[in-house]
C-alpha cells in the first residue's frame, strides 16, 4: 500500500491515529467481504462506520478485534501491528468491542460481570487471590451507578431486559478501560427514549473516560449528532470519509444507499 | 444395623466417586466435553503415588502422612496430563461433531491403558498404609481408618475447587467461559488456556483421588472404565454443570449401590442404579439439580 496517498501521509512522527487498518481486505470463498480497506482513527474522536446491509462493516470490525483473520492488510492498535494477534490478545491491549445483541455472562450478578471484564485488564492487587481490591470494587460502584443499575447489582444478569443487559454490556467494556472501543449498533434494540441517554454514555465515555469510539450504525440520525467523522462502506470498499455534514451530501453515498452504482 | 452399615460403606465410597464426578461434571460444564478417558486420570494418579513411593522408599508402603505427602505431586502431574490432553488432542475437534469428540477421547482413554498396561503389566498394586487397621467402630458401625480419610479427603478437594471456582480469578474466568466463550474473549480472557486449565484441574482432583484408591482398594490399569461410566451416571443425576449435584449424586449413587449389593446382591447393582437413572431422568429430567432449560 506504499503508493496509498492517505497511508502515505500519515505515518511518520506524531501520527494520532490509535487505530488503523491499512489494506485491509476478506474474502469468504469468491465474495469479498471487506476490500482493500483503510481507517484512520485518531485518540479521543468517535468515528461512525456506516453503509447498506452486506457493506462488510461487521466483517472488518471482526477483522480489527481478531475473531476473523483478514486476507490481506493489517491492523494497528496504538501504534503495534496486532494483525496476527488471538482476540483476548488485542483485548488485553486495550480495545473493547460491543456486539449488537448482548454477550453478558447470564448467570453471574450483575456485579461479577463487570468483575470479569475489569480482571484481565487493570486490576493488578490480589490478582493471585482474585479478591477484587478495594479499588477495583469502587470502581464498579461507580459504574452501575452511572448506568443506573446499583440496585441491580446483585441480581444474575440474564434475569434482566435487553435494554438493561445493554448497559451491564457499556459497563463492562469501561471496567476494562478500553483505548479504543468497538461499538456495533449501540442504538439497536434500544428504546427512543433511552436514546438520549445512550448518546450521553457515549459522549462521557469519549470525554472523561478518554475512550476512542468507533461505531457502526444504522439510526443516521444518531451517528450524525455524535461521530465526529463517518466512513461509508458499500461492498466491501470504502466509498467515502469525511464529516456528517459532508457525507450527508455525498452523491455516491446516497446512490449506494438508494442501490444505484 | 446392617442397613447403617451398608449406608456408611456408600457414603465412604460414594465421596470418592463423586470427587472423580464433579472433575468428569465440570469439564462437560465448562468445555463442552464428555471426557471418556477422565477415570483414566485416577488410574494414572494412583500409579503415580505408587511410583513415588517405590521409588523414593524402596517400598509401597508408609504411614499416612508419608502417603498423603505425594498429594502434591500427583496433582501436579495430573495438571499438566489434563492440561496438555486440552491443549494438544481435545482442542483439535473442539466444536465439530460430538461423536467426534466421544472417539477421540475414547480413544484417549485406550492409549494410556495400553502404555499403562505396556509399561506396568495388569498385576494390581496396592499403596500398603501403616497403622491403618484395626478399623474404627462407631456406634456399632464399622469404619476402615483409610476410608474415613479417603472420604475427608474427597470432601477437602471437591470444596477446594469450589471455592476456588468462585473465589479466584481463573475460577472467575473458568465460569466466565462457561457462560459465554465468545464473551469471555471479548474481556481478554485466554479461552484455550482457560478450557486446558480446566482440564488440567479436574483431572488432578481425579488424580488425587487414586491415590485414595490406591491405598484402600488397588490400582491396575483397566480400572478407569467403571470411574468414568459412574461419573457419567452421577452427573447425569445430579445434573449437567452443577458441582454441588455431582457431590450428591456421588453419595447417593454409592449409598444405593451398597445398599442393593448388601440386601440383595452386589450383580444387582448397576442394574438398579441405571433404573432409577432411568425414572430420574423422567420425573426431572435436568436431573436433580440441574438448572431448568433458559426460556
Amino acid at each position: 500500500m506504499s503508493d496509498d496517498v492517505d497511508a502515505a501521509a500519515v505515518d511518520p512522527a506524531g501520527d494520532r491515529a490509535v487505530l488503523r487498518t491499512d489494506g485491509v481486505t476478506k474474502r469468504f470463498g469468491g465474495l469479498t467481504a471487506v476490500d482493500d480497506v483503510d481507517v484512520r482513527v485518531e485518540e479521543g474522536e468517535i468515528i461512525g462506520l456506516i453503509g447498506p446491509n452486506g457493506a462488510g462493516k461487521s466483517t472488518l470490525f471482526n477483522c480489527i478485534t481478531g475473531r476473523l483473520d483478514a486476507d490481506e492488510g493489517s491492523v494497528s492498535l496504538l501504534g503495534e501491528d496486532v494483525t496476527d494477534w488471538p482476540e483476548y490478545k488485542i483485548a488485553r491491549a486495550g480495545l473493547g468491542r460491543m456486539f449488537q445483541e448482548t454477550r453478558v455472562f447470564g448467570d453471574m450478578t450483575v456485579r461479577k460481570n463487570l468483575l470479569v471484564a475489569a480482571q484481565e485488564g487493570g486490576a493488578r492487587v490480589g490478582r493471585l487471590l482474585g479478591r477484587p481490591d478495594s479499588a477495583l470494587q469502587a470502581r464498579t460502584d461507580e459504574l452501575l451507578a452511572y448506568v443506573d443499575l446499583d440496585g441491580l447489582a446483585d441480581v444474575r444478569a440474564g434475569r434482566l431486559s435487553f435494554g438493561q443487559q445493554k448497559l451491564i454490556e457499556f459497563a463492562m467494556a469501561l471496567m476494562a478501560e478500553p483505548e479504543v472501543l468497538l461499538m456495533d449498533e449501540p442504538a439497536g434494540g434500544i428504546n427512543p427514549s433511552m436514546l438520549e441517554n445512550l448518546i450521553e454514555y457515549i459522549r462521557t465515555a469519549n470525554e472523561d473516560e478518554q475512550a476512542t469510539i468507533f461505531l457502526i450504525e444504522h439510526n443516521m440520525d444518531f451517528v450524525m449528532e455524535i461521530a465526529d467523522r463517518i466512513y461509508v462502506l458499500a461492498h466491501g470498499e470504502r466509498i467515502a470519509e469525511g464529516p456528517p455534514a459532508s457525507i450527508q451530501n455525498d452523491q455516491r453515498v446516497l446512490d449506494a444507499y438508494l442501490g444505484r452504482e | 444395623m446392617a442397613l447403617a452399615q451398608f449406608i456408611v460403606n456408600g457414603l465412604l465410597v460414594g465421596a470418592l466417586f463423586a470427587a472423580v464426578a464433579v472433575g468428569f461434571a465440570l469439564i462437560w460444564g465448562v468445555v463442552d466435553i464428555i471426557n471418556l478417558a477422565h477415570g483414566e486420570m485416577v488410574m494414572l494418579g494412583g500409579y503415580t503415588a505408587y511410583w513415588a513411593l517405590a521409588l523414593t522408599t524402596g517400598t509401597a508402603r508408609g504411614g499416612p502422612l508419608v502417603v498423603l505427602a505425594t498429594l502434591p505431586l500427583v496433582v501436579g502431574v495430573l495438571f499438566a496430563v489434563g492440561y496438555l490432553l486440552q491443549r494438544v488432542l481435545v482442542k483439535r475437534v473442539m466444536g465439530t461433531d460430538v461423536f467426534l469428540t466421544l472417539l477421540v477421547t475414547f480413544g484417549a482413554s485406550i492409549a494410556i491403558q495400553q502404555l499403562a498396561l505396556r509399561a506396568w503389566t495388569a498385576n494390581p498394586r496396592s499403596i500398603q498404609v501403616e497403622l491403618a487397621d484395626p478399623s474404627l467402630v462407631l456406634g456399632g458401625v464399622v469404619v476402615p481408618k483409610m476410608k474415613l480419610v479417603a472420604f475427608l479427603g474427597a470432601f477437602v478437594l471437591t470444596g477446594a475447587l469450589w471455592a476456588f471456582l468462585q473465589r479466584s480469578r481463573t475460577g472467575r474466568a473458568i465460569r466466565a467461559v462457561s457462560q459465554n466463550p465468545e464473551a469471555a474473549a471479548l474481556v481478554g480472557i485466554d479461552v484455550e488456556h482457560t478450557r486446558a486449565t480446566t482440564f488440567g484441574l479436574s483431572s488432578a482432583i481425579a488424580g488425587a483421588v487414586g491415590v485414595f484408591v490406591a491405598t484402600i482398594l488397588n490400582v491396575q490399569p483397566q480400572m478407569g472404565l467403571i470411574y468414568t461410566l459412574k461419573s457419567f451416571v452421577i452427573v447425569v443425576f445430579g445434573g449437567v454443570g452443577s458441582i454441588p449435584g455431582a457431590l450428591l449424586g456421588g453419595l447417593l449413587l454409592g449409598s444405593v449401590e451398597e445398599t442393593v449389593a448388601g440386601v440383595i446382591s452386589s450383580q444387582w447393582t448397576l442394574a438398579v442404579s441405571f433404573s432409577l437413572l432411568i425414572v430420574l431422568l423422567i420425573v426431572k429430567p435436568n436431573g436433580l439439580f440441574g438448572q431448568e432449560a433458559s426460556e
